[in-house]
């Protein structure tokens, strides 16, 4: 009998093995649709400024994704980044004493950059302002003893919470937790205590807030299971928005349509399920899953834009995950 | 109910509400004198009996109140006091007139002393009962989780204000009440619970009695505030399963096998047990008694399995358990793909509950103490570095406290995590056939075999003395095995020798001989003797860390240093790229920045012998340091400062060989052992080891 037992628990286990494998190796493949017209209305694509210059040639475009509901019009804002150095002083101060920072602080300013420096045996702290972008990041190596249990999540929210005044056309946004390994984090504690990562990003009018870079996060922060706070990043949003009339939206078909005109960017591309470092985009075909409208920090303003998340397929086979990003403007 | 008693009920309900009000008990004390009734209400009662008091009494008691304190009486229940009910008030009179004070302060004495019992959560069946009565007859009541949260948060106020007759008391009381009410306060309470040492919580969890487990109790109150509706829901079905129990003779038991024994994963019987010892906790002490006499004398064969199961079904049917269970596991199943992650699910729930669930048991049912927070268990779970040890405090923790049942446990628990050390060991040398054995031959064949619950015979496989068997087993079978699998590896499709990625990481299986130019196959730490660190920091990621997708494939290292840290080069060379344009920590949450492909501001030197190595994640405030073409000095040419720009969680810089001959572990001054150990090793990430705390440069 134990035997008849023993011979079913293995054969489970095998074919449990097997057929994970081979679920693993199998991707569900989006169905085929037609290719898209090319729009009769084209609107510029954001700077090349992200270093995927060339779209792969011959690749097409196309959104499989479910339908999303996209406005007609859209508020255009003028953002104004307009901090003077004696305010920048004032928050790195404010900030580094608050963290617990008691070595001297060293400045520098140089022209329009600004960067405020404190950095201990086990612990940095840096605000800086370059290329009218302000933001600042924070590390802590150890965990200082005694410290009272929080939860991590908590102890995140509410530092992120009590940072700054938002402008009032401004909110914040939680975007998830993420624990997929954590790049440069010092953690001198063995073992490694449980670490929990979340981001934050910013919305106006509904509508999430892409850095510079075309990022939804604009704030990240690693957390230890005591809820010390061991690494922290955040850039600051615009400290003000104005109103600036009203902007006509082109559809999502013709945003694809951009897209395969090569008035868009690929500002990411990656090979594998996880975040990584970016590979040479290859694919030969590329299907958009996720498409939403967000607002792009583009100069002095901020332009409503789509963001396509896709994946796309390589001659040999492998899965390039994308993301790319197309302004929605009708009239920019 | 008879008027007179409804409203001498109401009567009390009303003073009870006052005693909230400090100050206010003295005097009413003074004017009222109430009937010794039993005293019993709901929360229902308590409204329909306010109802019946007229604006006449209000007035009444208003009389009786000094006028300073006239306008907080009028606090007490405002909206609720309605209609007239002049026929009630010759019986107030009468209450006045008889001047019963004794007995109402007798009887309130009582339920204080009651209640600080319950605050103290002593071994108090009859009180337990007692608020699971209340609080199930609510659930039941009231479905609409926003009025559920509101009753509940009366019915906790009002043991609140019955107990603040003493204001120490009070103080420690009230929170409770204010638990439900205020979804913060649950953090606070988190706040200020001290952290154990490792050692405290080893104890405690040895020292944790069954009796013990009534603290569940107070959870749900805490659940309240959290997740009312399906937190009752659990509640409910729990009330119902322990009145039907109750209600039905205890050899009549009929329970058909729920969704448990339908998927089969006989791991997950564990929890299920720990929330039937909760249940168990919750009855009467005789039928408790009963039940636990029945069993172990074999009275009732099978009951506990078969109360298992019902008990199972419901619970895994319930929203509760499946978020737990998703959040257990996004907690605790970091790294490695679906797959892998789908067989590690699997094979512990085989061989023992993933820790996932046990964290679920005891923050959800709430059977650790109340300071024993979730994230303790975390910190418990960290300290200990074996789910199948934690596992085995688990049990000892919620077992029956019967010998026969822990003997049968840690035969399980234990077997489950030598299996697992064995399954891992063998896993990491024999590649995955070696994987598959060392799972059926460890935590497969052990839990298998001492897979024995309580109610079963207890025979030599249930025993704590098969550990021993097993783990004679494993040296006798398992180290041929690792031989076999060596000599295998030179010559069946399984050769080489997993490289990388820590314990039981699933790495590469590299064959030397085929591939000798492999990193991996030359590792030659610092043969020449004067290699450099290229900044000041700490290694927090090595070369082929195949637990990350971003070192998976990566000759480098990873070296956490402060912002601004100066990075020099560690060869001679020519600049051969520099790439900038990524502002210092700007893209913040840099881990999805896609600058320059997520290399950051970067640069890249060509050595003598054609490798080009990549200096990554460089400040943008010097990354015109150097220029294309110039040549570099060892150790003397500043090619940077560390920044967090690019696909970068933390400042921190990344050398590594982009291209080219060699292994980066050859060009940093690292010994043998270190460079071993820094190899596919990756810190806070499952599935690698932590790289060792190397700091580089002085």
């Amino acid at each position: 009998m134990k035997l008849r037992y023993l011979f079913i628990f293995f054969l489970i286990i095998i074919t449990v093995a097997v057929g994970a494998w081979f679920e693993s190796r199998t991707r569900e493949k989006p169905s085929f649709s037609q290719k898209l017209p090319l729009p009769t209305v084209y609107v510029e694509p954001p700077p090349r400024s992200i270093d995927f210059p060339i779209t792969p040639s011959g690749t097409i475009f196309e959104y499989v994704g479910s339908e999303i509901q996209i406005p007609t019009t859209l508020p255009l804002y003028a953002v104004t980044q307009d901090v003077s150095i004696n305010a920048l002083m004032s928050l790195a101060e404010s900030l580094s004493t608050r963290l617990g920072f008691a070595a001297s602080p060293s400045a520098v300013i140089s022209g329009d950059t600004f960067s405020y420096l404190r950095n201990e045996k086990e612990k940095s702290f840096v605000l800086s302002k370059t290329k009218n972008i302000i933001a600042f990041s924070y590390q802590q190596l150890r965990a200082p003893a005694g410290i009272s249990l929080s939860p991590p999540e908590l102890s995140a929210n509410a530092f992120v919470h009590s940072v700054f005044s938002l402008p009032q056309e401004i909110s914040l946004k939680n975007l998830g937790a993420f624990d997929d390994g954590f790049d440069g984090l010092v953690v001198l504690e063995r073992p490694v205590p449980g670490l929990f990562g979340y981001t934050w990003g910013f919305s106006v009018g509904g509508y999430g807030l892409l850095t510079q870079e075309y990022s939804p996060d604009w704030i990240q922060s690693v957390v230890d299971e005591r809820g010390v706070i061991r690494s922290m990043s955040y850039v600051i949003p615009p400290t003000k928005l104005a109103l600036q009339g009203t902007t006509a939206v082109i559809s999502l078909t013709d945003a694809v349509a951009n897209l395969n005109a090569g008035r868009g960017a690929l500002v990411g591309v990656t090979q594998g399920e996880a975040l990584g470092y970016g590979t040479t985009p290859a694919f030969v075909n590329a299907k958009i899953l996720n498409a939403a409208l967000y607002y792009l920090v583009l100069g002095s303003a901020l332009h409503p834009a789509y963001f396509f998340e896709g994946a796309g397929t390589t001659a040999s086979g492998a899965t390039q995950q994308f993301i790319a990003v197309v302004m929605a403007s009708a009239h920019p | 109910m008879a008027d007179e008693q409804k409203f001498t009920q109401g009567l009390k309900n009303l003073l009870i509400a006052h005693e909230f009000y400090p100050g206010k008990y003295e005097q009413f004390k003074k004017n009222l004198a109430l009937s010794g009734v039993p005293f019993v209400f709901t929360n229902t009662q308590f409204l329909e009996i306010l109802e019946q008091f007229s604006t006449e009494f209000v007035l009444f008691l208003k009389e009786n109140t000094p006028p300073e304190q006239q306008a907080e009486f009028e606090q007490i229940a405002p909206g609720v006091l309605v209609e007239s009910i002049s026929e009630n008030l010759p019986h107030i009179t009468d209450k006045i007139e008889g001047s019963r004070r004794q007995n109402i302060g007798r009887i309130a004495g009582a339920y204080v002393d009651e209640l600080r019992a319950l605050a103290r959560f002593p071994n108090e069946p009859a009180l337990q009962q007692r608020l699971v009565d209340e609080l199930s007859k609510l659930a039941k009541e009231t479905r609409d989780p926003r009025k559920l949260r509101e009753e509940m948060g009366l019915a906790l106020v009002r043991i609140a204000a019955t107990s603040a007759r003493s204001e120490e008391f009070g103080k420690r009381v009230k929170p409770i009440a204010e638990i439900v009410l205020e979804k913060a306060d649950k953090t606070i309470r988190v706040l200020a619970a001290p952290l154990p040492s490792e050692e405290e919580i080893t104890q405690k969890m040895f020292e944790w009695s069954g009796t013990d487990k009534a603290r569940w109790l107070e959870t749900y109150a805490t659940l309240a505030s959290v997740d009312p509706a399906p937190s009752f829901e659990v509640v409910d079905r729990l009330a119902r399963v322990a009145e039907a129990l109750e209600a039905t003779p205890s050899s009549d038991i009929e329970i058909k096998p729920g969704v448990f024994s339908k998927i089969g994963v006989s791991g997950l019987r564990q929890p299920v047990q720990g929330v039937a010892d909760a249940l168990l906790s919750i009855y009467p002490k005789n039928v408790r008694d009963d039940i636990v006499r029945s069993v172990w004398l074999g009275k009732i064969e099978g009951a506990i399995e078969k109360t298992q199961e019902r008990v199972g079904s419901l619970i895994v049917e319930s929203p509760v358990f499946q978020n737990a269970i998703e959040r257990g596991n996004k907690v605790f199943g970091k790294g490695g793909g679906r797959a892998r992650s789908f067989i590690w699910d699997l094979a512990s729930s085989i061989a023992g509950p993933p820790v996932a669930v046990d964290v679920f048991v005891l923050e959800v049912l709430g059977l650790a103490p109340e300071s024993y927070t979730v994230n303790q268990v975390r910190v418990a779970d960290s300290h200990s570095r074996s789910p199948g040890l934690f596992h085995l405090f688990f049990n000892e923790a919620s077992g029956w406290g019967i010998r026969k049942a822990t003997s049968a446990v840690v035969a399980k628990a234990g077997s489950g995590t030598v299996g697992r050390w064995f399954g891992g060991l063998v896993g990491a040398i024999g590649g995955l056939p070696g994987v598959i054995l060392g799972w059926l031959g460890g935590s497969g064949f052990a839990s298998f075999f001492g897979r024995r619950g309580p109610g079963k015979p207890q025979s030599f496989w249930a025993s704590a003395e098969w550990i021993v068997i097993a783990s004679l087993l494993f040296v006798v079978i398992g180290f041929p095995i690792l031989f076999f699998f060596k000599t295998v590896s030179e010559f069946g499709p399984f050769q080489g020798e997993r490289v990388g990625g820590g314990y039981g990481s699933g790495g590469p299986i590299i064959n030397c001989s085929q591939t000798p130019e492999d990193p991996r196959c030359t590792l030659t730490p610092c043969s020449t003797g004067d290699c450099l660190w290229p900044t000041n920091g700490y290694i927090t990621q090595g070369p082929y860390a195949t637990c990350r997708s971003s070192h998976a494939s990566m000759n480098a290292v990873d070296i956490g240093a402060n912002y601004g840290t100066e990075v020099y080069s560690i060869t001679d060379g020519t600049i051969s790229d520099v790439r900038g344009r990524c502002a210092d920590t700007a893209v913040g949450p840099s881990r999805t920045s896609r600058c320059n492909q997520g290399w950051g501001n970067y640069v890249d030197i060509e050595t003598p012998n054609g490798a080009i190595i990549r200096y990554a994640h460089l400040s943008l405030t010097t990354i015109n340091l150097v220029s294309k073409g110039q040549s570099v000095t060892k150790g003397v040419t500043q090619i940077g400062k560390v920044d967090n720009n690019g696909s970068s969680t933390s400042n921190h810089l990344h050398v590594g060989i982009q291209s080219g001959p060699g292994n980066i572990l050859d060009l940093l001054p690292l010994t043998p052992s270190q460079a071993q150990e820094v190899l596919g090793c990756s810190n806070n990430t499952r599935g690698c080891l932590d790289c060792p705390v190397i700091q580089t440069g002085s």
